[in-house]
């Protein structure tokens, strides 16, 4: 009973961590119309546009609902949030996967970026439209 | 006797200390760092916070199921044992919760939080007391799952229900629910320890 005892305890915390690695090597894979990597690189222009807090350069990628949302005080309220983290130093994982908006049926990229600034770490999710167009953006 | 008492109260919390303080919450936060996982995360929210919930119970229950079966024999034994045991767990797991929130918030304004611990400590006890079951009846491993699938459901609430306006009296109710139908269950089990008390031994 002991050894089958502490093989059952293995297993199901093993299963219940396994459950959430594979979850997370199943995302939804990127609708064809992407580029893994240039949605990598169109995230990280992202984070440095706002790491340089260029309000022109951001909204000049965004699509129409988002350059409508990010207004000038929403954008100076997200860079001041920002700043207080310090000088940015690198962004130091990057994750990628497909996403649908369900009434829609539009597909979308979705990004999580962790950037590593020099008093904190911000994780960003940022979501592209097919025309590579910013479509939503998180920090925390 | 009373001194077996006091050392079951303590292994109870020492229960609760190395199953979640010292494993299962360092484990979440390493993995809570991984981008791939805050994008499934960011997903599928429901089925993650499911997961979450559930991994409480493989290490909660399945650190109950240890201490019984290494710690604290034989396997036959008294009501209170399972009871204490488990006030142990509930205690040390209340203590943890409320000191924090006592730094920012007044003894009065607590008073939602400390009823829901009470909930939360009656639930402890009566888990326990389905986890010594398993011993009592000598099937331990089914004992086992069940404790773990009724805390996994417990905790599975607060992802479902946390959506919904009012969630938190929706969640104190099915609590409560869940409590009365567990402190039944438990008060049915009494006959399962009937006249053991004499052959009661710690191994420590």
């Amino acid at each position: 009973m002991k050894k089958s005892g502490f093989k059952l305890l293995g297993i199901l915390a093993g299963a219940v961590m396994m459950c959430c690695a594979l979850l997370a090597g199943c995302t939804p894979p990127l609708s064809s119309d992407f580029n893994e990597e240039d949605v990598k690189s169109a995230a990280e222009n992202v984070i440095t546009l706002i790491n340089s807090q260029d309000s022109e350069g951001l909204k000049a990628i965004c699509n129409v609902q988002m350059r409508q949302a990010l207004t000038d005080d929403l954008l100076d309220q997200i860079y001041e949030a920002i700043g207080e983290g310090g000088q940015f130093k690198s962004i130091k994982d990057i994750s990628v996967s497909g996403a649908k908006d369900k009434s829609s049926g539009e597909e979308f990229a979705m990004v999580v970026a962790k950037a590593e600034y020099e008093i904190r770490t911000f994780i960003f999710t940022i979501t592209f439209t097919k025309q590579m167009k910013l479509a939503g953006l998180y920090y925390k | 006797m009373t001194r077996k008492r006091v050392i079951w109260f303590f292994l109870g919390a020492a229960c609760f200390i190395i199953s979640q303080p010292l494993t299962r919450l360092p484990i979440l936060q390493q993995m809570q760092q991984s981008t791939d996982f805050i994008l499934v995360y960011s997903l599928y929210p429901l089925l993650i916070g499911i997961l979450i919930a559930l991994s409480a119970g493989v290490f909660e229950e399945g650190a109950r199921f240890l201490f019984k079966q290494f710690l604290i024999k034989p396997a036959a034994s008294d009501f209170s044992q399972p009871l204490i045991f488990g006030l142990g767990h509930g205690i040390a797991e209340a203590f943890l919760v409320l000191i924090p929130a006592l730094s920012l918030v007044s003894v009065p304004e607590l008073g939602l939080a400390f009823f829901e611990r009470i909930l939360t400590i009656i639930l402890h006890v009566t888990l326990t007391v389905v986890v010594w079951n398993g011993f009592q009846k000598n099937r331990r491993v089914l004992y086992l799952l069940i404790a773990i699938l009724i805390h996994g459901l417990v905790d599975s609430l607060i992802p479902i229900l946390s959506p919904l306006p009012n969630a938190i009296f929706l969640l104190e109710g099915a609590l409560v629910v869940v409590d009365i139908i567990m402190v039944g269950y438990a008060w049915y089990s009494r006959k399962y320890y009937t006249g053991r008390n004499s052959n009661e031994k710690i191994g420590v």
